[in-house]
């Protein structure tokens, strides 16, 4: 095995932090190095999602010039987002964080949202609540992607990886870079 | 100029081996050179096709690869590298993330074991021989995320240009192929006309057989060459055939002329031994005349004698008569006494003059029918000379005058010099004065370092100049009608060039007497060439 993979398995997530770093140096995760104090896993969570929204086409482009995520409840994740998005743009548009609390609050403006894992019952209500809009849609575990939601976080072997269900996001309108989906695990069985 | 050895051995090869050098050399170097020019051109097309190859494959596997280092999915790049298995040359690909500065190595594909580690010093290496580079940027929306660089080994470049090479190869043996042919067949068609000229050429220089004419070719510079060629030979058969002619002739003409000389020979010998016979004669004739005037000189004190004799013997008889008749006087007595002694005195000198006369002229007659040399007193000779041509003189008005030093002497052969002396009194007497014409002969002797000069001049009526430049031609005479043979002055001139080895010359002019200019060496310089028919 070669050294990645090696120090993968022997150093754990601190160590997956650090190579995870140069990869995304592009994100704000590595841009201050003294601000490393949000969780490593919200920190990878947070590249990830900015990720996401760099390899996703949405189908009509709002008129204002910013591009929105939205995260529910988690204040953390909120927070480690916005450093990671700073000074970042996405096809031009400048990223902005947005924080959600409850159901039913206008989505207007968000092309991504972030649902908290701990928070099923409501998980599923946000997502009646968008229907087919144009809103990608990430939250924790397997079952998230089976459950109509398009993006799921999950951990194998202590990386993080995520599942994808290309259906629903196809349902939408919007578009996901085939290199995107050549990384994910992908979600065919659900409706 | 020095040859090499190769353009000698071109030099001595056959002319269809020659043609066929030329061409198939020509062919076989412009199809050399096009060969390797497609072989370069191929060469460079495979080569950027490649390396165009390679790098649209870098950039394909780059923009697969974007994801995965987004994502920092080291699993899914490798995944992603590994489909390069496809390709057999390719050695190693690496995947580096991040952007210039903090370049990492991120993924690799090993093909092989040997294949070098991945490290950005890679990137920047020079090229090694034998492999190709591909290389692009991992870019997304504008963002340089990491680089990927492929290195491939040439074989397939190899491989490809072996098999085009061998076509090549081929292709060329084949149109050298055509070349062979095409240049028998041209040689063939070129040469052979030049060969059978040649061949003709051989068989005239062979049998000299000039009606030979060499087999007509086409219109082009060998067939115009035979033509000439053949104009040439028939130039040349006419001339030969002129000249053989013309031989013919010459050869009747040269014994025609052999014949002519011939009979010339003989005329011309038996001119010479006229010749002879006639200088003979004149040598006989000229001591006739010496003969002659010897007679007429000792006639005159011979004559006296008698006279004086004759009268003594008169007076003795009458004395003798008074003798007896006893008339007898002293005084007849004394007048007979006295009459006998002067006629004693007249008889003696008289015979004493005839017996010097005989003694001068018997000199000069030996001298001159002899050819020994001596030395003598050259005025008391000479004197003796004029006086054996007193007789001849007589007859004429013409005074001789004689200037030589008196002790004057020289080793010579008298002989010859009273010849030449007589000669050219006789030729003055003949030929200088009319009859009776009074006149004077000069001799002038003065010695000289090899022997003397005598100057001989008459005061004559000279030697018109048409004449002069004769005079001293065997037969020349303006007198044959009067018995001149035209010997006198040729023999002089003979006698002084060759027997006395010496010179004369003559000057004159119309009414201004003749003079002529003698040298003669003495004995002890001249060296006489031995007698021939001119003495």
């Amino acid at each position: 095995m070669k050294p990645p993979r090696h120090s993968f398995a022997t150093w754990g997530r601190a160590l997956l932090l650090a190579l995870l770093l140069p990869a995304t140096s592009s994100a704000a995760l590595a841009t201050d190095p003294s601000s490393v104090v949000a969780p490593l896993e919200a920190r990878v969570r947070a590249a990830f999602l900015f990720n996401f929204a760099r390899y996703t086409q949405w189908p009509s482009q709002p008129p204002e010039r910013a591009f929105t995520f939205c995260v529910v409840g988690d204040a953390a994740m909120q927070q480690v987002l916005e450093e990671t998005v700073a000074g970042k743009d996405i096809s031009g548009r400048q990223p902005r964080v947005r924080a959600l609390q409850d159901a039913g609050q206008s989505l207007d403006g968000c092309q991504l949202l972030y649902l908290p894992p701990l928070q099923n019952g409501a998980r599923a209500q946000w997502l009646d609540q968008l229907g087919d809009r144009p809103v990608l849609t990430v939250s924790e575990g397997r079952d998230f992607t089976r459950q109509g939601g398009m993006v799921g976080f999950h951990l194998v072997e202590r990386r993080l990886r995520f599942a994808i269900n290309p259906a629903r996001v196809h349902r939408t309108g919007m578009q996901m870079s085939s290199r995107l989906l050549g990384l994910a695990d992908i979600e065919t069985g659900a409706r | 100029m020095r040859r090499t050895r190769f353009s000698a051995w071109v030099q001595d090869l056959s002319i269809r081996y020659k043609l066929q050098l030329a061409i198939l050399g020509t062919s076989s170097i412009a199809i050399l050179l096009a060969g390797l020019a497609i072989a370069a051109l191929q060469w460079r097309s495979a080569s950027d096709s490649t390396q165009s190859d390679l790098t649209t494959l870098a950039q394909v596997m780059a923009a697969n690869s974007t994801a995965a280092i987004s994502f920092n999915d080291v699993i899914a790049a490798e995944e992603n590298l590994r489909a390069l298995r496809a390709r057999p040359n390719v050695i190693l690909a690496c995947l580096f993330s991040g952007s210039m500065d903090s370049l990492r190595s991120f993924a690799e594909y090993r093909a092989r074991a040997s294949a070098p580690d991945c490290s950005t010093a890679l990137l920047n290496a020079e090229r090694r021989r034998g492999e190709l580079r591909g290389q692009a940027l991992v870019e997304h929306d504008q963002e340089t995320l990491g680089r990927l660089l492929i290195i491939e080994s040439d074989a397939a470049l190899w491989a490809a240009l072996r098999s085009n090479a061998l076509t090549l190869s081929v292709t060329m043996l084949a149109c050298l192929l055509v070349a062979l042919l095409l240049s028998s067949l041209m040689q063939r068609l070129i040469a052979s006309p030049i060969l059978a000229l040649a061949e003709t050429a051989a068989r005239i220089s062979d049998s000299g057989d000039f009606s030979l004419r060499a087999p007509e070719s086409g219109q082009d510079e060998i067939g115009a060459l035979i033509r000439t060629v053949n104009t040439m030979l028939g130039q040349i058969e006419s001339a030969e055939r002129q000249l053989r002619e013309l031989n013919a002739d010459l050869e009747a003409q040269v014994s025609e002329r052999n014949l002519a000389n011939q009979r010339l020979r003989e005329t011309l010998d038996q001119l010479r031994h006229t010749q002879d016979q006639l200088v003979q004669t004149e040598k006989m004739a000229s001591l006739g005349g010496l003969v002659a005037g010897v007679a007429h000189e000792i006639n005159t004190p011979v004559g006296i004698g008698v006279t004086a004799a004759s009268t003594l013997c008169a007076r003795a008889r009458e004395l003798r008569l008074e003798y007896q008749e006893d008339r007898l006087t002293a005084k007849g007595l004394q007048r007979f006494l006295d009459l006998a002694e002067q006629s004693t005195n007249i008889i003696l000198s008289n015979l004493e003059r005839a017996a010097n006369l005989i003694q001068s002229f018997k000199q000069v007659a030996v001298d001159q029918s002899s050819l020994d040399h001596r030395r003598f007193r050259v005025r008391e000779y000479t004197e003796e000379i004029l006086l054996s041509l007193k007789p001849k003189l007589k007859h004429s008005a013409v005074n001789v005058h004689l200037e030589c030093p008196a002790d004057l002497r020289i080793d010579s052969y008298p002989g010859l010099y009273s010849q030449i002396l007589t000669n050219l009194v006789m030729n003055s007497l003949i030929h200088a004065y009319e009859e009776g014409q009074a006149g004077t002969i000069r001799v002038s002797i003065t010695p000289t370092d090899e022997g003397l000069q005598l100057t001989y001049s008459d005061d004559g009526k000279g030697i018109p100049p048409e004449h002069r430049e004769k005079v001293f031609e065997p037969f020349f005479t303006t007198r044959r009608s009067a018995g001149g043979s035209g010997l006198g002055l040729h023999i002089v001139y003979n006698l002084v060039t060759q027997q006395l080895g010496g010179q004369i010359s003559c000057e004159s002019a119309p009414g201004k007497g003749t003079t002529f200019h003698i040298e003669i060496k003495s004995k002890a310089h001249a060296r006489p060439e031995p007698l021939s028919r001119a003495g």
